[in-house]
């Protein structure tokens, strides 16, 4: 068990400082075990984030499943919460796509991920929970597997103690680009546990890409895009002509770009991968698979005898510039970070 | 003789209007704006006019599409003219953003050779009607003109003629009023997209919105300073609606999300949740008016929730009644419409207040009997009573044929509960007893009702429950403000095109959907008996519902598809029209 004394962590490092949360990695010296701690500040203005706080607490400590990112405590000491998380060494999907594959995640490691990553799904599908923001940003990998992060969008359609039949609400700002159309149509239909698929698949355009979905789009456009049924895609060699203008020329041409187009139009992503995407971007939810059945599709027959830290650690001997990650960082540390660090530690 | 010539007019618009000074040719509909027919002969009439006949449909049409809302402040009506009748000037100034032209043509048929199961005008009177010819009189019948109007002139013409003050009738063929379809042109307030009108009242539209940034769903209650100063106390009550609804926030009270004000426009905006619709709505499109019993439950549970809340924050709604009770796509109950609340100040002893101005039907007896003060608290239980019996039995407690006979009724004695309630349910009976007692202080409180046996019950499911009406035929309720997104995104690109259809077509749309509605209804009452007869069992009677559904949507598909091809064929005799020397597009 954790303790609720800050004197019993050792804070070796800051990951992010913001004004309502920070992020450190730190010891655990009751039972030597390396955490990584939130703390957020209960003097908010607007209580709305802590009230997401909370429920995503309350959420995640029903649930017990090795691809669920577990709380291991919660504690208060004066006027911060202090959530103590698993420390996941290769960090987010994110980080992932931002320091080392910038261009996109290899095929068969995606398909590592999101066997993860559906599994947890399933669990939670099967409980009548709704994750409500798969992105790669919510994906945690560690050496062994990937695990789902993240639950402050969840919902329930346990209410009351009666079951909805379907939920109603749109997701936060920030995970719109991941939403699925009926969710951001908001209309008297609702949506189901099916947008969490939906999600799934602009997730794997956004891993294998590299480019989030949409993020240079306005969100009115993604909106009516989305409700007109066009979809992300894969960028490989049968797909690439698609980021050409109508002369058949890149509308912004430089270096980076050009490596990018290159490499978009040399790969070849499989027939079942594409087909994944497919299967979990059709715009009809009901047509949508489940994440159970999801998982027996042929994309993951390369799952086999290959773990998450093999391709990492291939994939980073290749990389020129691994300096952004080893094993002990997930993230880049500047020196405003450095200076939070030592806030902490003359705190206790 | 002109009299016995206009005996056969077309003249809907006296019946819809009935006795307010309408203009005869302008009315708006939903999605076009009416053009006024300008030709109008320069003559004396002398008459009156009573009207005698209602056309059977068109009545059927009002009931089931126009929404008589009774002053929600969403109301999502189909058709403004119902709302409109008896307020004033600016029906068609109101209708501004949704339609663009009109046109008229050709000289009027002053015969009675048409249409005469239409309308009929009995003439028999004799009042100076002057019409001041200078609108545009036009003489010259051998040439069929039309004239285009915007809406400016549209609102001028409203004014002209309704400044007259007397009812004039001029026989236009419904073949002959021209409707251009409004184009969807993109309008942003601040960072909100506004869509279609959801609704209107005396101080101005409801707008549907959506905010552009996290893609929200909104509705926006646009307050025109020129309206609001017609009404008395307009702009106290505003301003004092707007101070009570920041401090608000609660899960069964409507959220103010933003307010933003347009000097030059004199314009201003309250954004605030979405809601699909009211219970009084839903309880107008019902078969006799009125919802199962789990039903009310299950709002009235949600209401005593909102108004505990409100009361805790010293707030006094003063207005509860189904119309101001709206719903969102959750289902989750929102009281709103501030405009008479009232807060007592933080210091206040007890709840003592003085003024009342809700609606009479909900009064309780102290305001009805004009006392000079009265407990505020005790004011909300007994609308709240009113409206659980309204919702559950589609009656009121008390009723009169004039506001004056309602309210002495209401202030005369104690309510008593009658025999069949007690046989409805008996616990249900006792708690509307309890809620209607004439002195306020054997009335129950809120902590009382939260005990109540009835409160606490769970009444059996007996049966579908009744659905919120569509909006503007949209069983999904879908998003008004996409169809002018994609017209910004994507350009006009399906529809180039300038549609046009007349009003002909648009009082067969009108008849149409009458027909449709009474079908459903008659439909409805079979399944509901159909139910009665077999012990209803919830699941098999919502597939068979979603059966219902599944086919309904089917139909209505179907007959879109037909209206689209009636507006196509009309769309050549427009066209033909618009060839003329004399035609500009707007």
């Amino acid at each position: 068990m954790c303790s609720n004394s800050l004197t019993d962590y050792q804070f070796t490092k800051a990951f992010k400082h913001g004004k309502f949360c920070s992020v450190y990695k730190a010891n655990c010296t009751v039972n030597d075990r390396v955490v990584v701690i939130k703390k957020f500040s209960l003097e908010q203005e607007d209580d709305a984030e802590l009230k997401r706080l909370f429920a995503e607490i309350q959420c995640c400590r029903q649930f017990k499943h090795p691809n669920i990112n577990e709380i291991l405590h919660s504690f208060i000491v004066d006027s911060d919460v202090y959530v103590l998380y698993p420390y996941m060494c290769f960090g987010t999907c994110q980080i992932l796509l931002e320091s080392i594959f910038t261009n996109g995640l290899p095929e068969p490691l995606i398909a590592l991920i999101f066997k993860d990553v559906l599994s947890a799904l399933m669990y939670i599908h099967t409980n009548d929970f709704v994750h409500g923001s798969v992105r790669a940003h919510h994906i945690l990998l560690d050496s062994q597997k990937a695990v789902l992060s993240n639950f402050h969008e969840s919902r329930s359609f346990i209410k009351h103690g009666k079951k909805k039949p379907v939920l109603h609400g749109i997701s936060h700002e920030k995970n719109l680009n991941w939403a699925a159309p009926e969710v951001l149509d908001q209309n008297v239909h609702g949506f189901t546990e099916k947008c969490d698929i939906y999600s799934v698949g602009i997730t794997a355009c956004e891993m294998a890409n590299g480019i989030q979905p949409y993020s240079e789009t306005q969100p009115t456009l993604m909106y009516t895009e989305k409700i007109r049924g066009n979809v992300p895609s894969l960028l490989d060699r049968s797909t690439y002509t698609m980021l050409l203008d109508d002369q058949g020329k890149m509308p912004f041409e430089n270096a980076t770009t050009r490596r990018t187009y290159e490499i978009f139009s040399q790969r070849v992503l499989t027939d079942d991968f594409h087909q994944f995407v497919e299967i979990c971007l059709n715009r009809n939810a009901e047509n949508r698979w489940s994440a159970k059945k999801l998982m027996t599709h042929a994309f993951f027959k390369q799952c086999r005898h290959v773990s998450i830290s093999d391709h990492i650690k291939k994939c980073r001997s290749e990389s020129q510039n691994n300096s952004l990650i080893d094993d002990e960082s997930i993230g880049p540390l500047d020196d405003h970070a450095q200076e939070c660090r030592e806030d902490v530690q003359w705190n206790f | 003789m002109q009299c016995s010539s206009l005996a056969h007019e077309h003249t809907r618009r006296a019946r819809r209007d009935g006795n307010c000074n309408r203009a005869p040719f302008i009315r708006s509909y939903n999605k076009c704006t009416q053009i006024a027919c300008v030709e109008l002969r320069a003559q004396r009439i002398q008459m009156t006019v009573t009207v005698t006949s209602t056309h059977v449909m068109e009545a059927q049409a009002k009931a089931t599409i126009l929404q008589s809302g009774g002053g929600g402040e969403q109301q999502h009506g189909s058709d403004k003219s119902v709302d409109v009748a008896g307020k004033d000037v600016d029906l068609v100034g109101a209708a501004d953003d949704e339609m663009t032209v009109l046109l008229t043509n050709q000289n009027y048929h002053f015969d009675a050779t048409s249409d005469i199961e239409d309308a009929f005008v009995e003439l028999n009177g004799s009042k100076d009607v002057e019409l001041d010819a200078a609108v545009g009189g036009n003489h010259h019948a051998e040439h069929p003109q039309v004239t285009w109007l915007d809406d400016d002139a549209i609102d001028a013409l409203d004014r002209v003629t309704l400044d007259i003050g007397n009812m004039f009738f001029n026989r236009v063929d419904s073949q002959e009023i021209i409707y251009q379809q409004k184009k969807k042109n993109i309008k942003m307030v601040g960072k909100y997209v506004m869509g279609d009108v959801l609704g209107e009242g005396s101080y101005g539209k409801v707008k549907e919105a959506m905010n552009s940034e996290n893609l929200c769903r909104l509705a926006v209650k646009i307050l025109t300073k020129r309206k609001l100063r017609r009404i008395p106390n307009g702009e106290q009550n505003v301003t004092r609606e707007i101070h009570l609804l920041k401090q608000l926030k609660n899960q069964n009270v409507v959220q103010l999300v933003d307010v933003m004000y347009n000097e030059e426009k004199q314009k201003m905006y309250l954004v605030m949740e979405y809601c699909i619709g009211g219970l009084q709505e839903m309880l107008d499109h019902a078969p006799e008016k009125k919802m199962p019993l789990y039903q009310a439950h299950q709002y009235f549970q949600q209401l005593v929730n909102g108004l505990e809340y409100l009361h805790s924050c010293r707030v006094i709604h003063k207005d509860i009644k189904p119309g101001n009770l709206l719903l969102t796509l959750d289902q989750t109950l929102k009281i709103s419409d501030f405009g008479v609340a009232e807060q007592l100040d933080m210091f206040a002893p007890d709840d003592t207040c003085t003024t009342g101005q809700g609606s009479p039907a909900f009064q309780p007896p102290e305001i009805a009997n004009g006392h000079e003060t009265f407990a505020g608290f005790k004011v909300d239980i007994w609308s709240s009573g009113v409206t659980l019996y309204n919702l559950a039995t589609g009656l009121y407690p008390f009723e009169g044929d004039n506001i004056y006979r309602l309210l002495e009724n209401i202030g005369r004695s104690q309510w008593t509960a009658p025999d069949w309630l007690y046989d409805l349910d008996e616990s249900f009976a006792k708690l509307i007893l309890g809620m209607l007692q004439a002195d306020p202080t054997a009335r129950l409180s809120l902590q009382q009702i939260r005990k109540d046996a009835w409160f606490l019950s769970a009444p059996a499911v007996t049966g579908p429950p009744i659905p919120i009406p569509p909006l503007k035929g949209d069983k999904y309720g879908r998003s008004t403000v996409l169809p002018y997104l994609e017209a910004y995104h994507y350009g006009n690109e399906q529809d180039q095109e300038d549609v046009y259809f007349t009003e002909h077509d648009v009082n067969q749309e009108l008849a149409r959907r009458a027909a449709s509605a009474a079908a459903e209804i008659r439909a409805n009452r079979n399944a509901a008996a159909s139910v009665a007869c077999h012990s209803y069992e919830p699941s098999t009677s919502a597939e068979a519902e979603a059966m219902v559904n599944g086919s309904r949507e089917v139909t209505t598909v179907k007959k879109k598809g037909s209206g689209l091809k009636r507006r196509a064929k009309k769309l050549v005799s427009c066209i033909s029209v618009r060839k003329l020397s004399h035609c500009r597009t707007s």
